[in-house]
C-alpha cells in the first residue's frame, strides 16, 4: 500500500428528488489499499460505489479517480476509463447470458482494449475452479460457479481498483471466508486495489481499514 | 469493437433459437413472394419484349386473339387453326406488308415445338448459329440452345417429331415416314428461339403428309387431325415449286432487304410467296408493317375476310396484363402485408430481447461499453436478421422457381425459370435491411437508455 491516493472525494453530496442520500466532506483510498466500506441499508454505499466507479453523477462534489477529474469526463471516456480500470463484482454475480464463462472473461479484456492474456485466463480459471466450466453459459451454472466466474470477469483485465458490491450477502460463515480470501489474493495477484461495500461486519477483519458509513438521518440525531 | 459486436449479437441470436428462426422465417416469406413477383413482371417485360420481336401483327385462323398470339409469338397455346396459303400470300404481297414471317405449328419433339417457318424466322429475333448451318433441304432443323442443351442433341442427329404440342410425348402420334435431322444449333439467345425446333414450312408439310405405307385407320385419323396439308406433296410438284422459286426470286420486290440474303439459301424448299398454294396452308402470318398507314387499313382488311383475323401483339399483351393486373396486385399487397409482419416480428422479438437482456446490457455498460455501442449492438440485431431472411426468402424464390420449371414445363416456355438475378432484387434486399433497421430503432433507443446503476441498485 502507497500513500497515493487511487480515489479521492471531495464535498461530496447526492440527493434523489428532495432525499440527500450520501453526504461526504472528504474520503480516499490508497493504492494498493484493501478497504470496506461498512454500512446498513440505505446509508450510501451503494451511491458511493456507482459514483466512484462513473455509473452515477453527484448532486455535488468532485470525485478524483487515478488523477484524473471524472466530473470531467464525457460519457464515451468514462466507458473507456471504467473498462481500462475497474472490475466489479456485482452482488448477484451478473454475467452476460448468452455468453460463455469463457467468452465473458474475454469480452471483460476486449472491453478494455487487451489483448487476449490465455496464461492469465487459464491462472484464474484454476484458482477458482472453473476450468471444466469455460464453455458453460451462465444458466447453467449454480450460485457459487457463478459468484466464481463474476469475480475471475472482474480479474482478467488486472484492473486498478476491483469493486465488489455486497460479495457475501447470502453466504455462510465458512463460504464468507473461501470468497473474502479468494477475493483478496486475486486482487493481490492482479495488483489491484480493492474496494468492498458490505453491510456485513463479519468481513472487518479482511481489511486494513474499514470506512463506516451510516444513514443521514441517524447522523443528524 | 465491431467484431465483438457481432459477435455478442450473434451470441444473443442464437442463445434464442426459436424466436430468431420465426422471425427470420416470417421476414423470408415475405421476402420471398416479393421476389417472385419481382422476377414474374422484370422477366415478362424483358422476356416479352424480346419474344415480340417488333412483329407489328400476327394473322391466323379466327378464333381468339390472345390465343393466335400466345401460339405464335409466344409458343404457349395451341394454334387457332389454319389459313389457306393463298390468303397467306395475298398478305405477304400486300403492298403495306415490310416482311411476313410464315409459321407452320402444330408438331413438336419431347416437350419443345417444331416451327415451320422460312430463315426470316430467326433474322426477325437476330438469332445466330453457333454450330453447324441452317436448313437448306426439307427434314434439316435448326434446335435453340436449350432444346440442345435439355434433349443433349447434336448435330446430324435425327429424330421423328409429333403430332400435337403436349409436353408429354408418351401420347403422340410419330410422323415416322418423316425424319428431321439436326444441321444446325442456335447460339443462346434468351427469348422463345431457345426452345424452339425450327425448320422450313415443307418439312411441316411433308411431317403431315399420309405415307403411302401407313395403315388406313391410322391415315384416317391423321386427316382428321390434320390441319396444314390438305393436299399429297409428290416430287414433281416439288420440283415445280422449286423451279417456280427460282423464277419469283429474281422477281423480288427490292424492299424486302432483310429476307434475301436468307432467301439464296433456301434453294431446295418452296418460296411460299410465290407458289403455287394448291390447296395447302399454314397456320400464321408474323407480318411487320411497310408504314404506320398500314396499323389502320390492314387489320380491318384482314379481319373482314372469311377465316381471317388479325391480332396485334402490343394490345393483346396489354389486355393480357390487365387480366393477371389484379392477381399481380393481389400479390403486392399480400407482399406488403407479410413484408409488415415480418418487421413487426422483428420489433417483438427484438423488444422482448431487450427486456430479457436489461441486466446483460447494464452490465455491458458497466463494463465499460459506450452508449452508442449499445445502440448499434442492437441495429447489428436487426440487420443480421433481415439480412439472412432477405437472403434466405430471395433464395427461397429463385429456389422454387427452379424446381418449378423443372416440374411445370410452361414456366420453363416462357423462361421462368429462376436462374436470373435481377437488379430489383438488390433493392429488395436493401429494403428487407431497412425494415429491419426501422423495427429496431426503437429497442434500440431503449436499450441505449439503460442505466447501468441498475445493478448496484437492485436485485433481479
Amino acid at each position: 500500500m502507497s500513500d497515493i491516493p487511487l480515489l479521492q472525494v471531495t464535498e461530496l453530496r447526492h440527493s434523489y428528488g428532495d432525499k440527500q442520500v450520501l453526504s461526504l466532506d472528504t474520503w480516499q483510498l490508497l493504492t494498493g489499499e484493501h478497504q470496506l466500506l461498512l454500512g446498513p441499508s440505505g446509508s450510501g454505499k451503494t451511491t458511493l460505489l456507482g459514483i466512484l466507479s462513473g455509473l452515477l453523477s453527484p448532486s455535488e462534489g468532485t470525485i478524483n479517480a487515478m488523477g484524473r477529474d471524472v466530473g470531467n469526463m464525457t460519457l464515451s471516456e468514462l466507458s473507456s476509463f471504467r473498462a481500462r480500470n475497474f472490475g466489479f463484482v456485482f452482488q448477484d454475480h451478473h454475467l452476460v447470458s448468452s455468453l460463455s464463462v469463457e467468452e465473458n472473461l474475454r469480452l471483460a479484456r476486449h472491453l478494455a482494449n487487451l489483448p487476449a492474456d490465455q496464461d492469465w485466463e487459464n491462472q484464474l480459471f484454476d484458482r477458482l475452479g472453473l476450468t471444466s466450466l469455460r464453455t458453460s453459459k451462465p444458466a447453467s451454472l449454480s450460485h457459487g460457479e457463478a459468484q466464481r466466474a463474476a469475480i475471475a470477469r472482474a480479474a482478467v483485465t488486472r484492473p486498478k481498483l476491483l469493486l465488489a458490491d455486497e460479495p457475501t450477502s447470502a453466504l455462510d460463515d465458512d463460504n464468507t471466508q473461501r470468497v473474502m480470501a479468494l477475493l483478496k489474493s486475486l486482487s493481490e495477484q492482479a495488483g489491484s486495489t480493492m474496494l468492498v461495500a458490505s453491510h456485513d461486519s463479519r468481513l472487518k477483519p479482511f481489511f486494513e481499514r474499514t470506512f463506516t458509513l451510516s444513514k443521514l438521518e441517524e447522523r443528524i440525531s | 469493437m465491431m467484431p465483438y459486436l457481432f459477435k455478442l449479437t450473434w451470441a444473443n441470436l442464437t442463445s434464442r433459437p426459436l424466436a430468431s428462426w420465426l422471425t427470420v422465417a416470417t421476414l423470408a416469406a415475405a421476402v420471398a413472394l416479393i421476389s417472385v413477383l419481382l422476377q414474374f413482371s422484370s422477366h415478362t417485360s424483358q422476356r416479352l419484349e424480346r419474344d415480340l420481336a417488333g412483329v407489328d401483327l400476327v394473322v391466323g385462323a379466327k378464333g381468339s386473339p390472345l390465343q393466335l398470339i400466345l401460339s405464335s409469338l409466344l409458343h404457349v397455346d395451341v394454334p387457332t387453326g389454319n389459313i389457306p396459303l393463298a390468303d397467306a400470300q395475298r398478305i405477304m404481297r400486300d403492298p403495306f406488308t415490310r416482311s411476313a414471317v410464315p409459321l407452320a405449328l402444330g408438331d413438336s419433339f419431347r416437350g419443345f415445338r417444331i416451327v415451320g417457318t422460312d430463315t426470316t424466322f430467326l433474322s426477325l429475333y437476330e438469332a445466330e448459329i453457333a454450330d453447324g448451318a441452317l436448313w437448306t433441304e426439307p427434314q434439316q432443323v435448326v434446335i435453340g440452345s436449350q432444346v440442345a442443351k435439355q434433349l443433349g442433341m447434336k448435330l446430324g442427329q435425327r429424330f421423328f417429331g409429333g403430332h400435337g404440342l403436349s409436353f408429354s410425348d408418351a401420347d403422340l402420334a410419330q410422323h415416322e415416314h418423316a425424319a428431321y435431322e439436326v444441321v444446325g444449333i442456335l447460339d443462346q439467345h434468351t427469348s422463345i428461339v431457345d426452345r424452339l425446333i425450327i425448320t422450313s414450312v415443307d418439312s411441316v408439310w411433308h411431317a403431315h403428309e399420309v405415307p403411302q405405307t401407313q395403315e388406313p385407320d391410322h391415315a384416317e385419323r391423321h386427316d382428321e387431325e390434320d390441319h396444314l396439308d390438305a393436299a399429297h406433296h409428290d416430287e414433281e410438284h416439288h420440283d415445280e415449286d422449286e423451279h417456280h422459286n427460282e423464277v419469283e426470286h429474281h422477281n423480288e420486290v427490292e424492299c424486302h432487304d432483310e429476307e434475301e440474303h436468307h432467301e439464296e439459301q433456301d434453294h431446295a424448299l418452296s418460296n411460299l410467296k410465290t407458289m403455287e398454294p394448291d390447296g395447302k396452308a399454314v397456320t400464321a402470318l408474323l407480318v411487320k408493317y411497310r408504314s404506320s398507314i398500314a396499323a389502320v387499313r390492314m387489320p380491318k382488311a384482314i379481319n373482314d375476310q372469311p377465316g381471317l383475323q388479325a391480332a396485334s401483339p402490343a394490345l393483346e399483351i396489354t389486355r393480357l396484363y390487365n387480366l393477371s393486373a389484379g392477381l399481380m396486385d393481389a400479390g403486392k399487397i399480400l407482399a406488403i402485408i407479410m413484408t409488415v409482419i415480418g418487421g413487426l416480428s422483428i420489433f417483438v422479438a427484438v423488444s422482448n430481447a431487450a427486456v430479457n437482456k436489461t441486466y446483460d446490457i447494464a452490465l455491458l455498460r458497466a463494463m465499460g461499453t459506450k452508449p452508442k455501442d449499445v445502440f448499434l449492438q442492437q441495429l447489428c440485431e436487426g440487420v443480421i436478421v433481415s439480412s439472412f431472411a432477405g437472403i434466405l426468402g430471395i433464395g427461397l424464390a429463385h429456389g422454387l422457381l427452379l424446381l418449378a420449371a423443372a416440374v411445370y414445363a410452361p414456366l420453363a416456355v416462357f423462361g421462368l425459370n429462376g436462374s436470373q438475378l435481377f437488379v430489383a432484387e438488390g433493392y429488395l434486399l436493401l429494403g428487407t435491411v431497412l425494415v429491419g433497421i426501422v423495427a429496431v430503432t426503437w429497442p434500440a433507443l431503449n436499450c441505449y437508455k439503460v442505466d447501468p446503476m441498475l445493478l448496484l441498485k437492485g436485485n433481479r
